[in-house]
Formats: structure tokens, C-alpha cells, sequence
């Protein structure tokens, strides 16, 4: 009972009862508290029932509350029997019963939750379009009034607009390098400039305001370019089979190589392109400069001829003859050396012509010479063989006979060196095969550890995100944990319920057995019954036949009748006497059941409110008299 | 850059760097800090110096001895001190300028930005709410920079995605 009246403390707390801490069974609730607690109770399972909390001091109000209370329970669904007397004169078994069953009845905590989650967005767009209202019955206030959006309104500071809004800007970032690798070096100047002259990550933008931007794009580049080497050597680079320097280097070259030959390609179709336009340019420009350009040096001839003149007739006449003279000659010189000079170029030309077929001739010939000194070689030879046959000629036989035996050992050389060639040949082509099969096993031994590393590192992989997903998991469970409520012990309530449905089914044991017991001792009863009925008749019928011969048997007949008639009348006081103990039971039982509810308590209480009851009646006629007579 | 030696030797480094950061667009020095060892026209010669040294060394590709050859006019240690700085940023510098050297063909992306939006109702419908999403374009333009900014709905933003992942795609098979 005490957890019970537990539970019932802590929930009428948690509705906004004022339970004293001290307060823990229901026998030591007051009424004002009962009243208080089943009516706040009744506010939270039906919202629209209109019950006060506190008892009025007007006897006749108090005993409205009780019942309305009553009739209130009632409506919901109680069963048993509850009336203004329930509240007003509470019994501490009635108090409790309603008490459970309101309790039971109460709103549970989790649907109101889910009710909450599924008008989230519903609850956005309301709470959006609210400030929204709120923003446009609000007065426009002008911008230099906010620092930085900044403005009271009301009751609480609001950011509003987007003054203080700036647009993303990154500036590239410098960060020290090589320094994580302390085995490398680095030079004693770049270390200088490190320490001393490169300007902190948030000196190096060109304006504060873009620091964060220029954080968030630096690492974030840092991180997709980390990605996508990442994904790269999963995809192509492990299938190289190279290192990942090799694989690097392998890859600039072979970037450098498409792009080089893209340039030239792109190089060679625009000069083409360019060769043409040029052509055609140059085209019309020897066009339009031929007629332009000897228009042009036509009047400057003419120009100069004038100057010249002019200048001429400004030195004057004297000197005119002898300049004239001297220009006759020395033109006269000019044409003569002009024609040995066309002369000699003329010879010289020729004689160039002459050295170059002489050059010409001289190459063939060489060609010739070579010609005749490969046949006369050739003739040579040919000469030196029929020499030495002529030599043979004389004994031939004798010759031949060498000349065979020669060839056949020639010929057995070659079979016995063949033979060797064989020798060696065999265990040198079973080496290669057998080199040749290593290698391939040690291939697909390469391929194999290369699938497995595949596969270790998309397991890696997995078993990260999965020890990330479970973290989540159990820190919510943690969040969730924490935000339960703490202060009703679960394993008390557990342990205590368990106890009670073993002790339950021990009861329901010992109950069977006392079952068993009783139809055993009902079976017994009735076989016994059984048998003295049947002893009875026997006998009866024996003494009745010998009754009509005997005088004493006849006695004895009687005597038999009433030792019957008696005991059946003692068997039925027997069991009238259980009867009655049982009803003696039940009534004492009820006797302290009654007891139990504090009747003589009770009583007074009654009486002493029916006794002001009176008074307020009196007082009530007094008044009324009063009104009536005045 | 003869100017330099008006300012103490330990700062020759420190305007070195400067300047170089100016190139790699970050942050540059500002003449409020040199202003009692150089006037203004000074101060914009040597900045121009500087620049024009640095540029010409990484995209020539001098080495010690042609870096001394170019800084005829220069005490000893000045010159130390100005051959260790390029030294130093010398990777710097390259991607620097590989960078605006990429950047000449038509535009190029220096940076985006967005905003998401939820519009509540239009002229004609009482309850919209559609969601829209505003991308600002950061783009190089002359020395200064450009924003084109471009509201899209949802579908359109999914559309743009895939366009720009079909880019990538392209990219990635160059790559390889």
C-alpha cells in the first residue's frame, strides 16, 4: 500500500498539487488536499469542467463541491460508490480507490509528444507568418536607429534586416608547411619567414570581415581535394601497382603530355589559320600598296626632282657648266663600270654554272670508280676459287676423298653440337617455364592482396560510419535518459510488482490446495453418508422382519428409529453452529472494517457541521424575517 | 628599388613580404607604416619595383646569380635580404601567378554565396510558401569584382547541380 500511496503523492505533485513532502499515505490526507486533488485531476482529463480548487467556508457550498465532485467521477466512468461524503468524510480505502482510478485515467506524457512532432512544420509556418503580423502592426523604424539590425521592440532586443549582412568573400590562405614532418628540414630562411614576417590567418584577408569566409573556403578546399585523392587511389591509383609518389609523378607527366600536345595541336590549327588569313591579307595589301605605294613614290620623285632643281638654281648659273661636265662624266664612268660590272657577273655566273656541272661529273665518276672497284673485287674472288680448284685438279681423287671426309665430320660436328645444344637447351626451357609460372602465381598472389586491401579499407570504412552512427545512438539514448524523470524509482516499482504476483501465485497455490482438501473431506462426507444410509436400511429391514415375532425386537426397532431421528437432528445443529460462526466472522469483520473508518471521527465531524448547518439556517430565517418585515 | 636603403635593413624584409602578399591577393602593406622613410611618389615606385622584380623573376626564372646581376644598385645585405624573401615565396608567387594567368579567358569564379528564402505568399496566392534560394556569383573584372546574382526555384537549383556535377564529371576525365 505505501508504494501506491506513493505514486499517488508524486503524481498529484506533478499535476501542481501542494503535497507537503512529508505527506506519503493516503490516511494522512486532509480533506482540503482530497478536494484539491481530485479536482485538479478532473481539470486535466476533461479541460472543460469548471471545479474550484479550494473549499469555500459555506457549509452549504462545501456539500454542492462534494457532490458536484462525486457526480464529476462518476461521469468518467467510476464504478463504485462515491458521493459528497467521499470527499467531505473520507475513509482512507474509498480515497484511495478513487484516487488509483483517477490516476489511471490521466493523459499520458508520450502521445501528447507525438501530437507536438507531427505539426512541426505546421508550428513554423504559424510562428512565421505570426511575426510577420507582429512586424507589420509594429512602426518603420529608419536604419540609423539599429546598430547593426539591432532594435528594441517591446519587450525583448530583435535583430531585423540585413545591414550588418555581408557577401562571402575568400582570400587564399597561407598556412606554414613542412612542418609536421620534423625528419625533412626546413631552410633557416623559410623558417624566418614563418616566424617572424608571415602575418597571422586573420591579418591575411584584405578586410576583417572576411576571415570566417576565408577559414571556412580554405578548409573546405583542403577537405574535397583530400576526398577526392582519397577516391582516386581506391579507384586507380591501387590498380597501378605503383607507390604513391610514382603514381603521382606518373600522373604529371602524363597531364603535362595531354596538355602539350593539346597546345601544339591547338598551336598548329591556328597557325595554319593564321597562315591564311596572312596570305590573304598580304594579298590585298601588295595589292592596294602597289597602286597606293607608286602613286606615293611618284610624288615624291616629283617632290624631290623640284627640291633638287630648286636647289640648283639656287647655287647658281657660273658653276652650272663645269658641274654639268663632271656629272656627264662621271656618269659616262658610271655606265662603263656598270657594264664590266654587268660583264664580269655574267662570266662569273657562267662559271659558276661551269663548277657545278664540273662538280656533277666529278660525283659520277666517283660513283663510277666505286662501281668498278666492288666488280673488280668480286673478280678477284672468283679468280682466287678457280685457282685453287685449278690446283685441286691434278689429283682429284685424292682430293675428293679429303674433301668428303672433311664434310662428314663437319656434319657430325654439327649433329654433336646440336645434341649439346639440346642438353643445355632442356633444362634451361624448363627454368623459364618455371620463372614463368612464378610470376603469373605471384600476379594473381599481388591481384589477391590487392582485392583483400580493397576490401579491408571499405570495411574500415563501414565499421567508422558505423561507430559514428552508434555514437549518435547512444548519446541520444543519453540525452533521452537524462531528460526522464528521475525522481520515481522504476526498479522499486518492478521489484515490488514482481514480488507481488509471486506472492500472488503462492496464494493461488495454497488456495488449490485448500480446495483439493475440501472435496476430499465433501467425498468422505458422502461416501460415509452413503454408507450409513445403507447400514441403515439393512438393519432396519433385518429388525423389521424380526419385530413381528419379538416383543424386544420391536423395542429394539424403535430404539433404532429414534438413535436415527437423533443423530440426523445433531448432524443438522452441527451445521447450523458452522453457519453461524461464518456469519459471526463476517460480521465481526465488518464490524472493524467499519471500524476502521473513523465512523466516531466522523460522526462529530458530522454532527458539528450539521450543528452549523442550524445555525446558518437560523441565521438565514433571521434574515429572511428581517427582509420580510422591513 | 634604390630607394630601399632609405629604411633600415630589417624592414627590407618585412616590405618584401608585403608586397608579395599583395601579388598572392591577400592582404598587401599599407604606406601609414613606412611613411617616415619614403614619400608618397617614393613609396609607389618601389611598390611597382617590387612587383615588377618579382614577377619577372619567377616568370624568368632567375637564379641567384641573375637575381644579383638585376639589383646592380644595392649594398650587400640589402641584396641578401631581398634574394632570401623571393627565395622564400618563390611557390608562393608561381601559384599566384598561374592563377591570373588562368583567369584571362573569359570569367572565372573567384567565389559564390547564397541565401535561402521561404516566400510566404505572392500578389495572387494567399499561402505560397516556396522555397527559393538566391546565388551570388563573385567574378574578377578588371582588378575588381563583379556579382551576378541569380534567384532560383527548387528546380532550377536542382538543375544547375547537375549541370555543374556533368562539369566535374568532365573535369575528372581530363584528369585522368
Amino acid at each position: 500500500m505505501e508504494e501506491v500511496d506513493g505514486i499517488i503523492a508524486h503524481t498529484l505533485r506533478s499535476i501542481g498539487c501542494d503535497v507537503e513532502d512529508e505527506v506519503e499515505a493516503v490516511a494522512q490526507f486532509s480533506t482540503e488536499l482530497v478536494v484539491e486533488g481530485v479536482a485538479r485531476c478532473l481539470r486535466v482529463i476533461n479541460p472543460d469542467l469548471d471545479l474550484p480548487y479550494k473549499l469555500p467556508p459555506s457549509m452549504s457550498a462545501r456539500f454542492r463541491i462534494g457532490t458536484s465532485l462525486a457526480s464529476a467521477v462518476q461521469d468518467i466512468g467510476y464504478r463504485g460508490e462515491v458521493g459528497y461524503q467521499t470527499f467531505l468524510y473520507s475513509s482512507e480505502a474509498d480515497i484511495r480507490r478513487v484516487f488509483i482510478f483517477l490516476i489511471e485515467k490521466l493523459p499520458k506524457e508520450a502521445s501528447q509528444g507525438v501530437e507536438e512532432s507531427l505539426g512541426a512544420s505546421a508550428l513554423l509556418r504559424k510562428s512565421i507568418s505570426a511575426e510577420l503580423m507582429r512586424r507589420i502592426s509594429l512602426p518603420w523604424t529608419p536604419n540609423y536607429c539599429k546598430r547593426n539590425g539591432v532594435c528594441w521592440r517591446g519587450d525583448t532586443w530583435h535583430r531585423e534586416a540585413y545591414s550588418d549582412v555581408h557577401s562571402f568573400r575568400s582570400t587564399p590562405l597561407a598556412i606554414p608547411e613542412g612542418l609536421e614532418d620534423l625528419t625533412t628540414p626546413i631552410s633557416k630562411e623559410t623558417r624566418c619567414y614563418f616566424s617572424k614576417h608571415m602575418p597571422y590567418a586573420q591579418h591575411q584577408p584584405k578586410s576583417s570581415r572576411d576571415v570566417a569566409a576565408s577559414l571556412l573556403a580554405s578548409n573546405e578546399g583542403q577537405l574535397s581535394a583530400h576526398h577526392e585523392w582519397e577516391n582516386e587511389w581506391n579507384t586507380l591509383g591501387m590498380y597501378s601497382r605503383l607507390p604513391v609518389e610514382g603514381y603521382k609523378k606518373k600522373k604529371k607527366e602524363k597531364l603535362l603530355q595531354k596538355i602539350s600536345d593539346q597546345i601544339s595541336q591547338s598551336v598548329k590549327v591556328a597557325e595554319s589559320s593564321n597562315k591564311e588569313m596572312l596570305q590573304s591579307l598580304s594579298a590585298i595589301r601588295t595589292a592596294g600598296t602597289k597602286t597606293k605605294a607608286s602613286r606615293f613614290t611618284h610624288i615624291e620623285k616629283l617632290q624631290f626632282a623640284q627640291d633638287e632643281e630648286n636647289a640648283v638654281s639656287q647655287v647658281g648659273t657660273p658653276v652650272v657648266h663645269s658641274e654639268e661636265d663632271t656629272q656627264k662624266k662621271r656618269e659616262e664612268e658610271t655606265e662603263e663600270l656598270r657594264k664590266t660590272l654587268a660583264q664580269v657577273t655574267a662570266n662569273l655566273d657562267r662559271l659558276r654554272i661551269q663548277s657545278k656541272k664540273f662538280k656533277e661529273k666529278s660525283i659520277l665518276m666517283e660513283e663510277e670508280i666505286g662501281n668498278l672497284e666492288e666488280s673488280q673485287a668480286a673478280m678477284k674472288e672468283e679468280y682466287k676459287v678457280k685457282k685453287k680448284t685449278l690446283d685441286l685438279l691434278p689429283n682429284a681423287e685424292k682430293n675428293i676423298t679429303d674433301m668428303q671426309g672433311l664434310v662428314e665430320a663437319s656434319s657430325e660436328r654439327l649433329l654433336s653440337l646440336k645434341a649439346q645444344w639440346e642438353k643445355r637447351r632442356q633444362p634451361l626451357i624448363a627454368q623459364y617455364e618455371e620463372l614463368k609460372h612464378l610470376a603469373q602465381s605471384q600476379m594473381s598472389e599481388s591481384q589477391q592482396q590487392l582485392e583483400e586491401i580493397q576490401e579491408l579499407r571499405e570495411r574500415m570504412k563501414q565499421m567508422a560510419a558505423d561507430t559514428r552512427t552508434k555514437e549518435e545512438v547512444y548519446k541520444q539514448l543519453v540525452i533521452e535518459y537524462e531528460k526522464m524523470a528521475k525522481d520515481v524509482n522504476r526498479s522499486a516499482y518492478t521489484r515490488r510488482i514482481l514480488e507481488i504476483v509471486s506472492n500472488i501465485k503462492k496464494q493461488k497455490l495454497s488456495i488449490d490446495q485448500v480446495l483439493l482438501d475440501t472435496r476430499s473431506l465433501q467425498k468422505d462426507i458422502n461416501q460415509l453418508t452413503g454408507k450409513l444410509d445403507r447400514t441403515f436400511t439393512v438393519t432396519d429391514e433385518l429388525i423389521f422382519k424380526d419385530a413381528k415375532k419379538e416383543e424386544a425386537v420391536r423395542k429394539a426397532y424403535k430404539y433404532l428409529a429414534a438413535l436415527h431421528e437423533n443423530c440426523s437432528m445433531l448432524m443438522k445443529t452441527v451445521e447450523d453452529t458452522g453457519v453461524i460462526m461464518r456469519e459471526i466472522r463476517d460480521l465481526e469483520d465488518q464490524v472493524s472494517a467499519e471500524g476502521k473508518k473513523k465512523t466516531t471521527a466522523n460522526l462529530e465531524k458530522i454532527s458539528r457541521d450539521l450543528h452549523e448547518m442550524k445555525k446558518e439556517n437560523s441565521q438565514l430565517m433571521a434574515k429572511y424575517k428581517k427582509n420580510h418585515n422591513s | 628599388m634604390e630607394v630601399l636603403q632609405k629604411t633600415d635593413v630589417n624592414n627590407v624584409a618585412k616590405v618584401l613580404h608585403g608586397v608579395v602578399d599583395g601579388i598572392c591577393h591577400r592582404a598587401s602593406i599599407q604606406y601609414k607604416d613606412f611613411s617616415d622613410a619614403w614619400d608618397l611618389e617614393e613609396w609607389w615606385c618601389l611598390i611597382d619595383g617590387i612587383k615588377t622584380f618579382a614577377q619577372k623573376s619567377i616568370s624568368e626564372q632567375w637564379n641567384h646569380e641573375q637575381l644579383v646581376q638585376n639589383l646592380p644598385n644595392l649594398p650587400e645585405d640589402y641584396k641578401n635580404e631581398v634574394i632570401n624573401a623571393i627565395n622564400v615565396r618563390r611557390d608562393d608567387l608561381r601559384a599566384a601567378l598561374v592563377e591570373t594567368t588562368c583567369a584571362v579567358s573569359h570569367d572565372s569564379l573567384n567565389d559564390f554565396d547564397w541565401q535561402v528564402k521561404l516566400a510566404m505568399a505572392s500578389d495572387s496566392i494567399a499561402s505560397l510558401h516556396q522555397p527559393l534560394a538566391t546565388v551570388d556569383f563573385n567574378l574578377p573584372d578588371n582588378g575588381s569584382d563583379k556579382t551576378v546574382s541569380v534567384e532560383l526555384s527548387q528546380e532550377e537549383m536542382k538543375k544547375m547541380i547537375a549541370s555543374l556535377e556533368a562539369c566535374n564529371r568532365i573535369v575528372n576525365q581530363m584528369k585522368t
